[in-house]
């Protein structure tokens, strides 16, 4: 087994020492001593004090130093657009304002094996606007129809490649926008901003809509500070072509724990960028628009896929970051990673505190619970007021549900099925 | 708006920037600077108190017989009751089963203050030292007791992994 393998299979050993442990400590004050469970509580109290302050550092430098980029200068743009399955209607939308899009672009859609007549319809679109169409025979799945493209379908004097989704409609400057970093020396990869077109569709569609809110314009904006963004989001992604030509074949044979991996694409694409030594940064003003799920039941599914992807990733982020990008190792090693596992007995002890005194719920532990969130994002109130409802309704969901989603995952990590799309081919 | 009118529109649009003016958002700082100043300090409030016992609250709950002892509640608790109720429990006794617990255990004296004024408890320890143990030695099945609640550290919320 290479190295690379054994490091990866031992860290997603220790993260079930974590579980156990956290398990472990909450235990072990009915069995005598409370003294371990003490420290350890204090302790956890320290890394998210440390972590939040952090946190607070790096959106600080990020208002107070600005990136600036170079201006696109009428560099060639390849747009890939895989497809499977889509609804006609959506990919017509997608593939019309790439098209419109400005920027010097060849815009090649990958049928993967669409049974739904998009093919019919594509041909029909390849008369009316500039694009080019491969299609597969049989579904191969996004990395292979990444693969093919950036192998065979990609013109030899393209400098940028761009990844959108095909429900994805884009900005008209956002391709211009989000190949721009790039043209500095040491930026591999780029990412875009992500809006939800049906937003205001239902409490669950705002709630999300905070969720992205809060992922982007706190989470990723403060890693693009430290130039390593963990993820460029497939809705909205660019490489420089010749890095992505270095590192397709990897990526598109992909393993963990000896299963070939399917999912979280946008992820690893990311992390073999950052692995090779180049930055990675989110474009704010470089801005596509997406669906999401409306029912907690489609919710679930995409965070089941998204969760499984975050824990194999962050994984693979630390077999290498130490030599590339040592912030970065030390965020995922003390935080991003470690803490939904190590937290695991602290939410116990909340669930027993809540059934021990009921009362203390609604004197204590929710009206703290409202103030810290409020503190804790802050940015929220400050900067996107329309969002506040949301975030309640996320944090909330966030604990009841999406938390053990964690756990989940961690036992099911090693699953590859794409939900959501076997979904769609089954609808 | 539909989704449909919605997805026209984005198309429409060209980068109007979002983020705000660099003054309007360094003045935010204004207050977000303070605001992580107060989330510090009730973290590290938090941590100062988590684990001890409040006899006080208590204290106030119990009749005043003329002292206090506390004793361990664990005796004859199933695993879920000691999971889902406090370790220790303050007992009301009258001085004179005072003298007569002070004969037979332990005894340690630790004063506290409850709403202004000084109150002595008599901490029992060695075999035997819980409430249904004593309530037998005394023979006052009766006797009044309350458990003692340990302060807990809050750390809602949690971070959310936003993957």
């Amino acid at each position: 087994m290479p190295l690379r393998d054994r490091v990866q299979t031992a860290i997603y050993a220790s993260l079930f020492v974590l579980v156990l442990a956290s398990a472990a400590l909450f235990l072990s004050q009915f069995a005598g001593s409370a003294t371990f469970w003490k420290h350890f509580t204090v302790a956890y109290l320290f890394l998210l004090l440390l972590y939040t302050i952090y946190l607070f550092v790096l959106l600080f430098v990020n208002d107070v130093r600005p990136d600036s980029f170079p201006v696109y200068d009428g560099e060639k743009i390849a747009v890939l657009i895989p497809c499977f399955n889509e609804s006609p209607e959506l990919l017509e939308h997608a593939i019309r304002t790439v098209c419109a899009a400005r920027g010097r672009k060849q815009v090649i859609v990958i049928d993967d094996g669409s049974r739904n007549g998009a093919r019919g319809q594509l041909a029909e679109l390849t008369r009316q606007l500039d694009f080019h169409v491969h299609y597969f025979t049989e579904n191969k799945g996004k990395r292979e129809a990444l693969h093919y493209a950036v192998k065979h379908l990609i013109d030899d004097d393209v400098e940028f490649v761009v990844t959108i989704d095909s429900d994805t409609v884009l900005e008209g400057d956002a391709l211009i926008r989000v190949v721009e970093p790039l043209k500095a020396e040491r930026i591999g990869a780029a990412t875009g901003n992500v809006l939800l077109l049906n937003e205001s569709q239902n409490l669950l569609t705002r709630m999300i809509g905070t969720y992205y809110w809060v992922g982007l314009n706190i989470y990723k904006q403060a890693q693009s500070v430290i130039r390593s963004v963990v993820c460029c989001s497939g809705c909205l992604a660019a490489y420089r072509a010749p890095l992505l030509r270095e590192i397709i074949d990897e990526f598109a044979s992909q393993r963990f724990l000896g299963e070939r991996c399917t999912h979280s694409e946008d992820r690893h694409l990311t992390n073999l960028v950052l692995r090779e030594g180049y930055d990675v940064v989110y474009v704010e003003d470089a801005v596509s628009w997406t669906e999401t799920p409306a029912t907690v039941r489609g919710f679930l599914r995409q965070q089941r896929r998204w969760k499984r992807g975050y824990i194999r990733e962050s994984i693979y982020t630390l077999s290498y970051a130490w030599r590339t990008k040592r912030l970065l190792f030390l965020q995922v090693l003390f935080w991003d990673l470690s803490a939904p596992f190590l937290s695991f007995g602290l939410r116990v002890a909340l669930l027993v505190t809540a059934i021990r005194y009921p009362a203390l719920v609604f004197t204590t532990i929710l009206p703290s619970w409202i103030v810290l969130m409020l503190i804790r994002y802050i940015f929220v109130p400050l900067r996107a007021r329309e969002k506040l409802v949301g975030l309640f309704l996320y944090m909330l969901f966030y604990e009841v549900c999406l938390y053990w989603l964690n756990l989940w995952a961690l036992f099911t990590v090693k699953n590859s099925s794409w939900v959501t799309r076997q979904h769609t081919a089954q609808a | 708006m539909s989704v449909d009118d919605s997805r026209f529109a984005a198309a429409q649009r060209t980068a109007a920037r979002r983020r705000g003016s660099k003054s309007t958002r360094m003045k935010g700082w204004v207050v977000i600077l303070p605001t992580i100043v107060v989330f510090a300090a009730t973290l590290v409030g938090g941590a100062a108190a988590f684990g001890k016992p409040d006899y006080g609250q208590a204290a106030k709950k119990l009749p005043s017989t003329g002292a206090l002892v506390l004793v361990s509640a664990d005796a004859g608790q199933s695993w879920l009751q000691r999971l889902t109720s406090s370790r220790n429990e303050l007992c009301a006794v009258s001085p004179k089963q005072l003298t007569q617990v002070a004969s037979h255990y332990e005894v340690d004296y630790l004063t506290v203050t409850v709403d202004g004024r000084d109150v002595k408890i008599a901490k029992v320890s060695g075999p035997g030292a819980n409430d249904r143990d004593m309530r037998e030695y005394l023979g006052d099945p009766k006797m009044s007791c309350k458990f003692v609640r340990e302060g807990g550290a809050f750390f809602l919320p949690f971070d959310p992994n936003l993957s």
